[in-house]
């Protein structure tokens, strides 16, 4: 218990620590305001991305030094700033104060929690604004991130360091793969770190957002998650620095040797944000008005995602989600993170129409770690499974025309059938990598063949359901990491043919 | 109107290092209401830009003249106006333009607050 004489010796020490300097401070003061961008005189020394003060209490930071004026984005409330009124700079540049108590909580991007839970106690001060490692201190990826989601797992998979990007229209389930992936994060593999988790909400609804919060903490996904959040009603300033504030909180935990998975949704709201704040500038419009430093707003935030090779550094991986107009991944936008990212996951809507969800086109999908972030398992029953997905889908559309086809082009076309069926999976209910690999094998052995195409989503559920009480040696040995041995498959195709007695009664 | 001409405005609008009233009001009769709005921001950042301000918790002619010397060596071709603030306590504060150098009891006090108050880093 702290006593009073610990109390008075702690403030003896603190000042006698104490160095008196005379204060020097350099002033402004406000012209005008324009829809939350300040314009004040002054100002001389003031650096760029500084934290100033107003005399209302609020703060801002620096976006543009012009001749004689300095253009400042507000960080607050626009009530009782005046004309007239002092700026003072701060000699600091904006940054977030991150702790371990981040873990679980719903905040701002100045780090002030919206859940109404108690105010957290910061432990460093994280710039909101750095330079990525460079390439010395890169390593390869080559550990993955399981999503759960057996088209990605299997077909695009993703490492811990790598920035793979969600691009589609609205409403075809970007972010229910960006929320299974984190659900998915829940179940720590063995010989691997946990992900913690960080999801940005840039220009999203409130609605939306307590609807992902709520979820989250159903499936117990919430004590290793934090949720940044400016929403469509807060100001563009918050919108253009949550994505930075996401990315200081995820470098806190990286070097601390923790891996991060960090989820960005979505990136074409904050160029939109960037743009208006762009423009409000008078900064000079480009292509369909962005400024022309757009680029660069998204590839100096999604080059801090990185694998790190020093000792006792961890990662942080992103995924960006990206929103498209009419299935357009030409346009400005999504081109520029296509071409930063390290591969892009692409939600198609006649896909989704049809049924087929998660509606991910594997041809216009790619991920370019590939390989070198799958399992050994993974690798070998879901190696082939790309080409073989191309090669049904150019048949079935051979097959249109309604000629004869033999009979090795009919099982083909089946075989395709069936493993679209089994890639199709409902939201939150991420598989575990071993029910995965089980699964895939049968499909690409032809143990599928002969059941009906209507039927195929049962056996799977019920077939993983047997697996797991009858088989667990098996499964274990599916989710080690290491290639399928002869014995393995063996061993999986007496429990394929055992379960299929079963099944057809 | 262009920066430069504002500037050659606010060149001609001074004499012998003084504001010269009729030059003034002669070419504020003479501007749009834009850019005389400009003209009198520019004359008051000039005078500011040339003008010191000392400000201290009391002020004595003997305090003045005593450190009248050092003050226009420190600040060479400024005027230097003096002004009192008892908040200050103790100490001096100068003014200039944008820039404010504050070494006063006041100023000192803040500081220990602020440093007893951080938590350890």
């Amino acid at each position: 218990m702290i006593t009073t004489e610990d109390i008075i010796a702690k403030l003896e020490k603190r000042i006698h620590s104490f160095n008196d300097s005379g204060k020097k401070l350099n002033v402004g003061t406000v012209m005008k305001n324009t829809d939350g961008v300040i314009t004040a005189d002054g100002l001389s020394d003031v650096a760029m991305g500084e934290i100033v003060t107003f005399e209302n209490g609020n703060s801002g930071v620096v976006l543009n030094l012009d001749e004689d004026t300095v253009s400042i984005i507000l960080l607050g409330s626009q009530e009782n700033l005046k004309e007239g009124n002092r700026v003072e700079t701060t000699g600091k540049l904006l940054s977030i104060n991150v702790s371990n108590e981040y873990l679980g909580r719903t905040i701002n991007p100045l780090g002030n929690p919206l859940d109404g839970k108690p105010d957290i106690k910061g432990e460093k001060d994280m710039p909101l604004e750095r330079i990525a490692p460079g390439v010395v201190e890169r390593e390869p990826v080559n550990t993955p991130v399981k999503t759960g989601i057996k088209a990605i797992d299997a077909m695009i998979p993703i490492g811990r360091g790598q920035r793979e990007l969600i691009i589609g229209d609205r409403g075809l389930g970007k972010t229910a793969i960006a929320i299974d992936t984190i659900i998915n994060q829940r179940i720590q593999e063995k010989g691997h770190k946990r992900v913690i988790c960080i999801y940005v909400a840039i220009g999203q609804k409130r609605s939306t957002v307590a609807q992902i919060v709520n979820k989250l903490k159903e499936e117990k996904a919430l004590p290793y998650t934090i949720i940044v959040v400016a929403d469509a009603s807060d100001p563009a300033s918050f919108q253009y620095l949550a994505p930075y504030a996401g990315c200081a909180i995820a470098e806190y935990f990286m070097e601390k040797g923790e891996d991060v998975l960090i989820v960005y949704d979505d990136l074409t709201k904050h160029a939109w944000a960037y743009r208006q704040l762009s423009l409000v500038l008078r900064r000079p419009a480009g292509r369909e008005a962005y400024p022309g430093d757009v680029f660069y707003l998204h590839s100096r935030l999604l080059e801090r995602a990185v694998k790190l090779n020093k000792e006792g550094h961890g990662s942080i991986t992103a995924l960006p989600i990206i929103e498209t107009q009419a299935g357009d991944i030409s346009a400005y936008i999504p081109t520029n993170v296509i071409s930063i990212t390290d591969g892009q996951i692409f939600l198609e809507a006649d896909l989704f129409n049809s049924g087929i969800r998660p509606a991910i086109n594997v041809g216009n999908s790619v991920s370019r770690v590939g390989g070198s972030a799958q399992t050994g398992g993974m690798k070998s029953v879901a190696g082939k499974m790309r080409l073989e997905l191309a090669q049904y889908q150019e048949l079935a559309a051979f097959a249109q025309f309604g000629s004869e086809l033999d009979k090795e082009t009919l099982t083909r076309l089946e075989r395709g059938k069936r493993t679209i069926e089994i890639f199709k999976q409902a939201q939150y209910r991420p598989v575990a990598e071993s029910l995965q690999i089980a699964i895939i094998w049968t499909v690409s052995n032809g143990h599928l063949d002969d059941i009906p195409l209507e039927e195929i989503q049962r056996f799977e559920e019920e077939f993983s359901q047997y697996l797991q009480t009858r088989h667990k040696k098996l499964l274990e040995d599916l989710g080690s990491g290491t290639k399928l041995t002869e014995p393995i498959n063996q061993t999986m195709e007496k429990a394929v043919k055992d379960f299929k007695q079963l099944f057809h009664g | 109107m262009k920066q430069h001409m504002m500037k050659q405005l606010i060149a001609i609008s001074y004499k012998n290092n003084k504001l010269d009233e009729k030059v003034v009001f002669k070419i504020a009769c003479l501007l749009l209401r834009k850019d005389l709005k400009r003209y009198v921001r520019a004359l008051k950042n000039y005078e500011k830009k040339r003008t010191v301000t000392v400000s201290l918790p009391s002020i004595s002619r003997e305090l003045i003249h005593k450190n009248e010397y050092l003050l226009k060596k420190i600040f060479p071709k400024k005027e230097i106006l003096y002004k009192k603030d008892p908040l200050l306590m103790a100490g001096v504060r100068f003014s200039h333009h944008d820039t404010i150098f504050e070494m006063s009891l006041r100023n000192t006090l803040e500081q220990i607050a602020a440093h007893a108050g951080e938590t350890d880093r």
